[in-house]
């Protein structure tokens, strides 16, 4: 009961880290937000049992937003 | 104009509102699936019989790995990795094909600026450090795979960010060898190639595609050329997966440079 | 009372994820940028892949690494999910990368990323093409 209280914990945050990179305005604050939403994710793995999985999503979900930031020089910044 | 504006206004609010009705529709219309779902933790459900008490039982002994996610996705699932690798090749062919045409106003423009330093003593200091203690540790996640927990995902994915670490901060106007998504490419190649050829070495030898009882190789039992054909198929993983990484990165660092905006 | 406790239990983590995939799907739907709306197709994915992890659980189950302890089937995570998912994470990245090169190109072709600008902009290249033709 307790492993599950911390899942749906987790799973909270992640849904109200979306709504957060819904709303947001500026484009460079989404992607930094988006590592975040990567760590969490991370972390949710871990609780259900596949290390394996956590690992991967670590490295790969830096890498992600690193390809969001540097392509963001080209495109704009600030959404309307 | 200012009739057109507020009405674009009144659309796109329109829009958002449905939309949260369509939602909340189809959120309540998936919670009375919900009812049907497996329970979560029964050892019993669907998903957990038919072939996964056959991999858990009989993998470590059958493919000579007690890692039981790198048996079944490189030894019973090996022809499913095969085609995931030629997948990643595949979007690194696509991003440097998609990013490689050339405007009039790119000709002129300059790729890497050479006077961009970020000296401070800290980044003289951290990332040789740093860089190389990813780089071990990259091919210990590589050649430990079998045993706990890693891979070739893992492996590549850690080479890629120690490049990338190298590329943010170094001076790059002293290098004379430039590595563009060009040459990168053709490592990606050579890393799928690697996979193809550890195939054919077995059918060469007698035995099926991706078999690896059949590779040539001496060893005391069968079982252990498994854990040799893992780490020739893990390595093909490795470099397609680190160059598929740099050649995404490298297009896009010097796409922004040819628009001015570095 | 209990037979609520009991479906949350078993079954409410499922229904968190379907909130968070539809509103990755919202979010797709309603962002007028396509920036974010590649990030959101990102949020879709990690729903997915937990959806898929949970049904592999098992009660009292460890990580799937053969120990010397525990013998029997019943003792491990099911790792056939897990195989399947690592894949998922590495193509979602190569889809990214190919997303924001589309991106990139579509920027200098248009001038912006916004939905309505380039639609637009496609209306006005229509009627000069119309005029044209007059």
């Amino acid at each position: 009961m307790g492993i599950l209280l911390i899942e749906a914990v987790l799973l909270l945050f992640l849904i109200a880290i979306t709504i957060v990179i819904i709303l947001d305005k500026d484009l460079l604050s989404s992607s930094i937000i988006y590592c975040a939403f990567s760590f969490c994710a991370m972390v949710l793995y871990i609780m259900v049992g596949a290390p394996d999985v956590a690992f991967t999503e670590a490295v790969i979900g830096v890498i992600s937003t690193t390809y969001f930031v540097v392509s963001l020089r080209t495109t704009d910044r600030w959404c309307k | 104009m200012n009739g057109g504006r507020s009405k674009r206004l009144r659309e796109k609010s329109v829009f958002k509102i449905v939309g949260i009705v369509l939602l909340m529709v189809l959120v309540g219309l998936m919670f009375t699936i919900v009812d049907r779902l497996p329970v979560i933790g029964n050892p019993d459900s669907a998903p957990n019989r038919h072939v996964s008490d056959y991999y858990i039982e009989e993998g470590p002994e059958l493919t000579h790995s007690p890692n039981l996610v790198t048996g079944v996705l490189a030894d019973f699932r090996g022809f499913d990795t095969l085609l995931e690798t030629t997948v990643m090749f595949l979007a690194g062919v696509s991003v440097a094909m998609i990013l490689s045409n050339r405007l009039k106003r790119h000709w002129d423009a300059g790729i890497f600026r050479k006077d961009e330093n970020f000296g401070g003593y800290e980044v003289k200091v951290i990332m040789p450090i740093l860089i190389p203690v990813i780089i071990v540790y990259a091919f210990y996640v590589l050649m430990h795979g079998e045993v706990s927990l890693g891979g070739g995902f893992q492996a590549g994915a850690l080479l890629a960010m120690a490049f990338m670490l190298y590329i943010m901060f170094a001076d790059l106007g002293k290098n004379k060898f430039r590595i563009t998504q060009h040459f990168t490419v053709c490592v990606a190649a050579c890393g799928v190639f690697i996979y193809f050829l550890t195939g054919f070495l077995c059918m060469i030898n007698g035995g099926r595609f991706l078999e690896y009882e059949a590779l040539p190789f001496s060893a005391e039992h069968g079982a252990e050329l498994h854990a040799t054909g893992i780490l020739m198929i893990e390595t093909g993983v490795t470099i397609g997966v680190m160059a598929t990484i740099i050649t995404i990165l490298e297009a896009v660092v010097e796409r922004n440079s040819l628009n001015g905006r570095s | 009372m209990d037979a609520v406790n009991i479906f949350l239990a078993e079954k409410g983590i499922y229904m968190l994820t379907v909130i968070l995939f539809f509103l990755g799907m919202f979010g797709m739907a309603v962002c007028g940028n396509y920036m974010k709306k590649l990030i959101c197709m990102n949020i879709m994915q990690v729903a997915v892949i937990f959806f898929f992890l949970c049904l592999g659980e098992k009660d009292g189950g460890t990580i799937p690494v053969a120990m010397e302890g525990a013998a029997g089937a019943d003792d491990y995570v099911n790792p056939l999910p897990h195989a399947l998912m690592l894949t998922a994470i590495v193509v979602s990245l190569g889809t990214s990368g190919v997303g924001l090169a589309l991106l990139m190109r579509i920027k200098e072709k248009f001038g912006s990323i916004e939905e309505e600008d380039i639609i637009e902009k496609e209306k006005g290249e229509e009627a000069d093409e119309q005029h044209d033709y007059q």
